[in-house]
């Protein structure tokens, strides 16, 4: 979280021949291979189905690959230390996944479970670092005020940023997005992509958004990734993305 | 319950509908002359033996219909048990039943004389001994398996083609094809579980020996005890061990058993919970085998039960605590663990995205999504308890069945009336204050 000198160009997530095969036989991804950058504001494209939450969820392990490798900082993740894995790469939902019956200042503390250990993995007590964290997360996405509401009394835009501010708290180095704006209305996703270039930029979190609409993709992101029936099938910068781009990935 | 009022009690008129049967039968079929009636020893086993033979052999004289009247209702109970568990299981269940139930109808006083031996020349029937399946019951056997072996493989095949329907097609044209033809609809229609259901209500009805013409020929005497029940002792009620004694008696009985036993279902709600413990073999074996234990302790009667705890434990209310905090155990356990397979995963999903561990998981994903469940469940605990506190007392454990059973054997019909009145003031009482929190919380 050092907002010093961001070394980009080094590789930060690389995948080498990713498949998964889901237990009915259905191949959702296909032998991917990607080089993600520090510091990369990447967005994933591609219609309902072609694959791109099965790849953001491999990331984090929510969804275990059937082969292929994935390294994080040069080093390959396995399934073995899975909380150490998952406190570095933050995640925020489409459906925002907030534990609606507490409060946000509450919820926004979650992120610190990761760093929990001993007795903290029977009953983690929040300590006043932990705190002074979430609070420092609510007010960069200025929802201070709301701290001690319960979570589902807040509109779907401000829930998203509770989980933004979730996610900042696990002080991450990676931080992926599935379909973070999809049950948002235009305006609330400007705001939220807004916020989650401005922490891109400021910190230096990769961030890997899974996105649907084109225009948002081309509009925010550094580079531009086309899923198709599990296949990467485009990878460039967003000025590459032209008409005959389009319609391969999307027909 | 030894004394009876009146000419016309039950176990008189049972001892004539058996003498009835018995002038009836040798009419109906020349009788076996050849072995001489077996009288076994005493033994509850014995017993139960006993009670099958008398129930099978009068009833149903062809042995074909009475196989399948034994398998019907057995088909019916298999049919539960594979949507509760798992087909394997299923069948299994079906095999025992089968065995056991037909075994027990065929029973027949010429076929155990094959077990005869010099020394012992009236052998007692062995049910376990195969030499004695007769070749009905073997085809049965095997006629019940295949329909279940059948439908069970026509439905399997048809389900994953309806799955893979979700997952890739695309046009109206293409889901009525996979409904298939008119032929394999009629194959994968639950025909089976609904001929099942219709024999096994026709034989429910006639073991339950339902008979309207006795109903109301015995009016009369209903109306004169009715009378007497309406017409409630109010003096019964403050006097020493009296009504109000043993009603708080019954709702602390029922406070008690639904708060252990809600202590209980809290731990193992979690073990019993599919979407916590599918995901990992071990729990995987944890959660069948506590839900193995659950459906076990589920098919016990709570009065049964008492019993038990009467008898291990002296009467009065605390057998009664006993049997209601495993009543209760089970029921909330049941209940706990569908709120928790209820909730809302994306929650689980975020905690452990975060880097919280399993025990995190529960604390801020499970808990809060199902507390006010809980809160809802353990009042609807109560509800039932206060029902089954207040009939326990009828085997010696307590409470205003206690009463009950006292005035009854003295034959204080208005004070059983003035109890009534008061257990149902008081289940009303509950019944609305529960139902108001429920509303209020959920
Ligand atoms: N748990 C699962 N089991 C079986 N199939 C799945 C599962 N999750 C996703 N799929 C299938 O995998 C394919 C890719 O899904 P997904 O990665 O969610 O696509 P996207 O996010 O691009 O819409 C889809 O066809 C989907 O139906
Ligand atoms: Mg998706």
């Amino acid at each position: 979280m050092s907002s010093g000198a961001i070394e980009t160009g080094a590789t930060q997530i690389e995948v080498r021949q990713l498949s998964k095969v889901y237990p009915n036989g259905l191949r959702a991804l296909d032998n991917v291979n990607v080089d993600i950058k520090k510091g990369e504001f990447v967005a994933i494209i591609g219609s309902s189905g072609a694959g791109k939450s099965t790849f953001i969820r491999s990331i984090n392990r929510l969804v275990q690959p059937t082969s292929g490798t994935i390294k994080i900082n040069g080093e390959i993740v396995t399934g073995n230390d899975l909380r150490h894995l998952r406190r570095d790469v933050a995640m925020i939902f489409q459906q925002f996944n907030l534990v609606k019956r507490l409060t946000v200042l509450r919820n926004v503390l979650m992120g610190r479970l990761g760093y929990k250990n001993g007795l903290g993995l029977i009953y983690p007590i929040f300590n006043s670092k932990d705190v002074d964290l979430a609070l420092a997360s609510l007010q960069r996405l200025g929802i201070a005020e709301k701290a001690y509401i319960r979570a589902d009394q807040l509109s779907g835009g401000q829930q998203q940023r509770v989980a933004i501010a979730r996610a900042l708290t696990q002080e991450p180095s990676i931080m992926l997005a599935d379909e973070p704006v999809a049950s948002l209305d235009p305006e609330t996703s400007i705001v939220v992509l807004d916020i989650l270039k401005r922490i891109n930029r400021e910190d230096g979190i990769t961030t890997v958004v899974n996105l649907h609409q084109l225009d948002l993709a081309k509009e925010y992101a550094d580079r531009v990734i086309g899923f198709k029936g599990g296949k990467l099938v485009f990878e460039g910068t967003p000025d590459q993305v032209t008409r005959e781009v389009y319609e391969k990935v999307y027909r | 319950m030894k004394k009876y009022i009146g000419n016309e009690d039950p176990v008189s008129h049972e001892l004539e509908t058996i003498e009835k049967r018995k002038l009836e039968t040798p009419e109906a079929e020349p009788p076996m002359p050849t072995v001489p009636p077996y009288d076994p020893p005493v033994g509850l086993m014995n017993q139960f033996r006993r009670k099958w033979q008398e129930a099978g052999k009068p009833k149903y004289r062809n042995p074909v219909v009475a196989a399948v009247l034994q398998v019907v209702p057995g088909l019916g109970y298999v049919y539960m048990w594979r949507m509760a568990f798992a087909a394997l299981t299923a069948f299994l269940f079906l095999l025992a039943y089968v065995i056991l139930g037909l075994r027990i109808l065929q029973y027949k006083p010429e076929v155990n004389a094959r077990l005869a031996t010099p020394v012992n020349p009236n052998p007692e029937p062995d049910l376990w001994n195969w030499s004695l399946l007769t070749p009905e019951s073997i085809t049965l056997l095997w006629v019940a398996l295949a329909l279940l072996a059948i439908n069970l493989g026509f439905r399997t095949y048809h389900q994953a083609r309806l799955n893979n329907l979700n997952l890739q097609v695309k046009s109206l044209a293409e889901i009525r094809k996979a409904r298939g033809t008119f032929i394999q609809r009629v194959l994968t229609f639950n025909y089976l579980a609904l001929i099942i259901f219709v024999f096994g209500i026709l034989q429910v009805a006639k073991d339950s020996d339902f008979d309207l013409g006795r109903l109301i020929s015995k009016l009369d005497n209903i109306k004169r005890y009715v009378g007497e029940l309406l017409n409630p002792n109010w003096n019964a009620l403050f006097t020493e061990k009296g009504i109000m004694f043993r009603a708080r008696e019954t709702v602390e009985i029922s406070i008690i058993g639904t708060l252990a036993g809600a202590v209980v279902a809290l731990l193992i709600s979690f073990l019993a919970a599919r979407n916590l413990m599918g995901r990992n073999p071990i729990t995987n074996v944890a959660y069948y085998i506590v839900r193995i234990i659950l459906s076990i302790q589920r098919s016990i009667p709570t009065l049964f039960l008492a019993i038990v705890f009467v008898v291990s434990v002296g009467v009065g209310p605390f057998p009664a605590v006993l049997a209601l905090t495993i009543f209760s155990a089970g029921l909330m356990t049941k209940l706990f663990s569908e709120a928790i397979e209820a909730i809302d995963w994306g929650q689980v999903e975020a905690i452990s995205a975060a880097g919280g561990g399993p025990v995190h998981v529960v604390l801020f994903a499970v808990i809060p999504q199902v507390l006010p469940y809980y809160i809802s469940h353990i009042l609807y605990s109560w509800e039932v308890n206060i029902h089954s506190a207040s009939v326990l007392g009828l085997v010696g454990a307590g409470g205003i069945g206690q009463y009950v059973q006292d005035a009854i054997n003295t034959y204080k019909y208005a004070d059983i009336g003035m109890a009534l009145f008061i257990v149902i003031v008081i289940t009303m009482a509950i019944d609305f204050t529960s139902a108001y929190i429920r509303a209020k919380i959920l």
